[in-house]
């Protein structure tokens, strides 16, 4: 059992002359559901591709579940899952192909792999889809579906690059409730540019503005840094002014 | 073995979207019709179902290329492949798990050409199997190109490489024509490439020939085994890109 689930050193990603990320440092502990927060461009999806070992820093390192994302990829890759801003979902296969699919590729067994997709199919109430084809559902069941591709590993570690972006208002709380659920046994890091979202759910936050970490703390600490009500405004107030940490 | 299950997933996106599949089966079997009725009003013996056979079929496993190129560059297109990327799959498993649903495609494009070719004229023998043999090497290059052009080029662009690499071959591999009509330098450039020894063993074997059968397959395995290492490095620069 490691302190720390993720452990960022000075992370940094340049393309070419451009920052995208710079030295950002920062610790997660196992079970916390850590959000990144940013505007369009600030940096939180290349964040999120460098902990979930996509792409490789320019600078620093990150530790997580004890293994360098420079030195061990593929031992991170075995304890991690990911759900992509874009839903990653494979078109002509059934719900339920697309499940055991990921569960196959991770290493289970046939035993295991038929327990697990049936559990996560409950789970997630995917039951009265789960011989349609992916490229049928709506786009709140593929989200679902692709968390659920996420989930059925059951990695120590999930990243969820905005999970509920472009869903309404029923299929999102759906999805809060799904990933309230995961919280506490998996450590989650959540990119969203929904800041209901990341209060509902978040235990800390973390807002990046122009590839740096502006403040960390939990939604209570950010409200009285920035002297705010709402975390919305303390987001604004954050980018409008940076002066305030 | 964690590339069985991208593998069948794999083989059943190609299969659960067929018209590619139904087209790449039927055009060498009407091409093998059409040359059988030359055959017969024209005494050309490249015509004849014996010679154009194995050539068409040859032909009609080309678009194993374009199947795979077309999968490849359509999961690129998408977040799927970078969820994939995630995963503990190696480079070696992305490229076996593409291949190997084609092993069955490819037999079947085969058995479908066999048996317009069969009805057309080809004698029904033990050399059969024999050219099924012969055609293996040739099922893997097309599948290694496939997924070479795949990780190279996006959806648009693998239309106009899969088409040209479809046509091309057919034409340089003489599927239906005699080579030497292309005159020296571009009959240099035929047989250096791998798509007239493919063509020539695969007719060896269904004359029954063995004479000079594996000079031929030493050809398109040298091939195959250059464009596997190419796929490897550009599979290997496509997994450490940041372009995804």
């Amino acid at each position: 059992m490691h302190q720390f689930a993720i452990e960022t050193k000075n992370l940094s990603k340049k393309y070419g002359d451009f920052t995208a990320v710079d030295n950002v440092s920062f610790s997660v502990k196992q079970g916390e559901l850590f959000s990144i927060l940013g505007l369009n461009g600030a940096g939180k999806t290349t964040i999120i591709k460098m902990l979930s070992c996509l792409i490789e820093p320019t600078g620093g390192d990150a530790i997580i579940l004890g293994n360098s994302i420079l030195k061990n990829p593929y031992k991170i890759k075995q304890d991690i899952n990911v759900s992509p801003q874009e839903t990653a979902i494979a078109p002509n296969l059934s719900v339920y192909e697309n499940i055991e699919m990921i569960a196959g590729i991770y290493g289970f067994d046939k035993t295991e792999i038929a327990e697990k997709t049936e559990a996560i199919i409950k789970r997630l109430k995917l039951e009265e889809v789960k011989n349609k084809k992916a490229k049928k559902l709506s786009g709140g069941m593929q989200r679902r579906l692709s968390i659920a591709m996420a989930l059925i590993t059951e990695p120590e570690v999930i990243f969820l690059d905005e999970p509920t972006l472009g869903l309404d208002v029923l299929a999102r709380r759906e999805l809060w409730s799904i990933i309230k659920a995961v919280k506490g046994k998996t450590t989650i890091i959540l990119t969203t540019h929904y800041m209901e979202e990341s209060e509902a759910l978040s235990d800390r936050v973390a807002v990046i503005i122009k590839g740096k970490v502006n403040m960390i703390g939990t939604v209570d600490e950010l409200l009285q840094k920035t002297k705010t009500n709402k975390l919305e405004d303390a987001f604004i107030a954050l980018n409008e002014d940076k002066q305030l940490i | 073995m964690k590339y069985l299950y991208f593998s069948s997933r794999n083989q059943k996106e190609i299969i659960r979207d067929p018209l590619a599949l139904i087209f790449g089966i039927l055009m060498p079997i009407a091409f093998i019709l059409f040359f059988s009725v030359m055959a017969k009003n024209a005494p050309i013996e490249m015509f004849k179902p014996i010679s154009i056979t194995p050539g068409l079929t040859i032909f009609g496993l080309s678009f194993i290329t374009m199947f795979l190129g077309s999968l490849i560059a359509k999961d690129k297109s998408t977040s799927f492949l970078s969820r994939l990327f995630v995963s503990p799959l190696k480079p070696k498993d992305f490229i076996f798990g593409y291949i190997l649903p084609m092993i069955p495609i490819a037999f079947l494009i085969a058995i479908c050409c066999t048996l317009a070719g069969i009805a057309v004229g080809v004698p029904f023998s033990i050399n059969i199997l024999f050219v099924f043999l012969s055609y293996i090497p040739y099922i893997f290059f097309a599948s290694v190109t496939g997924v070479l052009l795949g990780i190279i080029f996006n959806e648009s662009q693998i239309i106009g490489f899969g088409n040209l690499f479809i046509i091309g071959g057919a034409l340089l591999g003489g599927m239906w024509m005699d080579i030497t009509v292309l005159g020296g330098t571009f009959k240099a450039i035929a047989v250096s490439l791998p798509f007239y020894h493919a063509v020539e063993a695969s007719r060896l074997a269904l004359s029954g020939e063995t004479v000079g059968i594996w000079q031929h397959f030493g050809v398109v395995g040298i091939y195959v085994l250059v464009v596997f290492m190419l796929a490897v490095i550009f599979f290997n620069r496509k997994l450490k890109s940041d372009d995804k």
